[in-house]
């Protein structure tokens, strides 16, 4: 089972993004934290790393990008895959995004059906084998 | 959109306007979180309750989400039209037909069953931003093609004239038409013309349209008449 960590400070946004991930139908557990410096702490601490990071692109805080940069300077972390996830529609943030060494990023769709969708294509690119 | 400060220089005026332009950028981005809450957390609640609700109750939850999506589309097409003001003019020399067949041919493709006449006039050259202009034709062929609907034998023309040396280009359609009196007003944002339930729309097309021409350096008007068609004409510097 792939664990799968969402950071997101909108308590809304990471119920969805949980019920989305369910809606698949894919075997994933799904874990969340509130904001940057959580998400950091947890990966930090935790003895088990989750096969892929959802992460919110603005938040109060440490940024998402931020947290792309430590992730992408700790030896343990690097290889991480990260998926940028956002309201946002800016061409600017994608390429900041993908810049600070995100793997992958995804628009939030107004429907769910249509997150679980895109959050299923997120899946079969980053966890193949799940 | 055009945010206009009394008593205030030209510099002044332009840098209260980027300012105007970024807050609405900024405050639709943000608008758009609690929505995607509204609509999906109806979707579940619908869902997990979709035997329990009767008849007016699921047209309740659509009200909802035909709420959510209609402004969904409005914030969609508010960031559309701050997006030209920030866009950077870069002009090149096309062929203004070409992109108006390849437009045609898309529209086409989304609606095999309609019967149109095209009447594209070939080869005519302009030097303007590409990726704006195609906004302004599909805008304006996209409506041409939607108020034409009714008419059984539907035709659009794409055409140019002269005027005092300058080059106008027109689209005309024998569709729906309008009130002449309101003519001016199309080009407001949000402001329709048509019944919703008639024409879809959020009312933001022509606003963009109309903005883009003046980008260019242009000018834009239309002439119509109720159930007889429009013509929109514009120029391009």
């Amino acid at each position: 089972m792939g664990m799968i960590l969402i950071v997101d400070d909108s308590p809304g946004d990471l119920e969805l993004t949980s019920i989305a991930l369910e809606t698949t139908g894919r075997e994933v557990k799904a874990l969340s934290a509130k904001d940057g410096a959580s998400a950091l702490a947890m990966l930090r601490k935790g003895n088990e790393l989750p096969a892929l990071i959802l992460l919110d692109l603005k938040m109060p805080g440490i940024s998402a990008i931020e947290v792309l940069r430590e992730i992408r300077t700790d030896e343990r972390l690097r290889e991480l895959p990260v998926v940028v996830v956002t309201s946002s529609s800016l061409e600017s943030d994608r390429t900041e995004a993908i810049d600070a060494g995100a793997n992958d990023y995804l628009e939030k769709p107004l429907t769910l059906a249509q997150f679980s969708k895109d959050l299923e294509s997120i899946l079969d690119r980053w966890l193949p084998s799940n | 959109m055009r945010f206009v400060f009394p008593f205030k220089g030209n510099r002044e005026l332009e840098f209260a306007n980027k300012e105007m332009e970024s807050f609405i950028y900024s405050v639709s981005h943000d608008l758009r979180g609690p929505l995607r809450h509204i609509y999906g957390f109806s979707e579940i609640i619908m869902k997990d309750m979709a035997d329990n609700l009767d008849e007016k109750e699921k047209r309740h939850f659509s009200r909802i989400q035909d709420g959510t999506e209609k402004m969904s589309r409005l914030i969609d097409d508010l960031l559309k039209l701050s997006r030209i003001s920030r866009h950077e003019i870069q002009r090149k020399s096309f062929d203004l037909s070409e992109m108006a067949s390849s437009i045609i041919s898309d529209l086409r493709e989304a609606d095999p069953d309609r019967s149109v006449e095209f009447d594209i006039k070939s080869g005519l050259e302009v030097f303007a931003d590409p990726g704006l202009i195609e906004i302004v034709l599909s805008n304006l062929l996209a409506n041409a093609w939607m108020f034409t609907r009714k008419i059984e034998h539907a035709r659009i023309e794409l055409g140019t004239m002269d005027q005092d040396g300058k080059i106008i280009y027109y689209i005309r359609d024998n569709g729906a038409g309008f009130d002449q009196q309101f003519a001016e007003k199309m080009f407001r944002p949000f402001h329709r013309l048509h019944l919703e339930e008639d024409f879809e729309g959020t009312g933001i097309g022509l606003a963009i349209v109309e903005r883009i021409i003046i980008r260019h350096g242009g000018e834009i008007w239309a002439e119509g008449e109720v159930e007889k068609g429009a013509t929109l004409y514009f120029s391009i510097k």
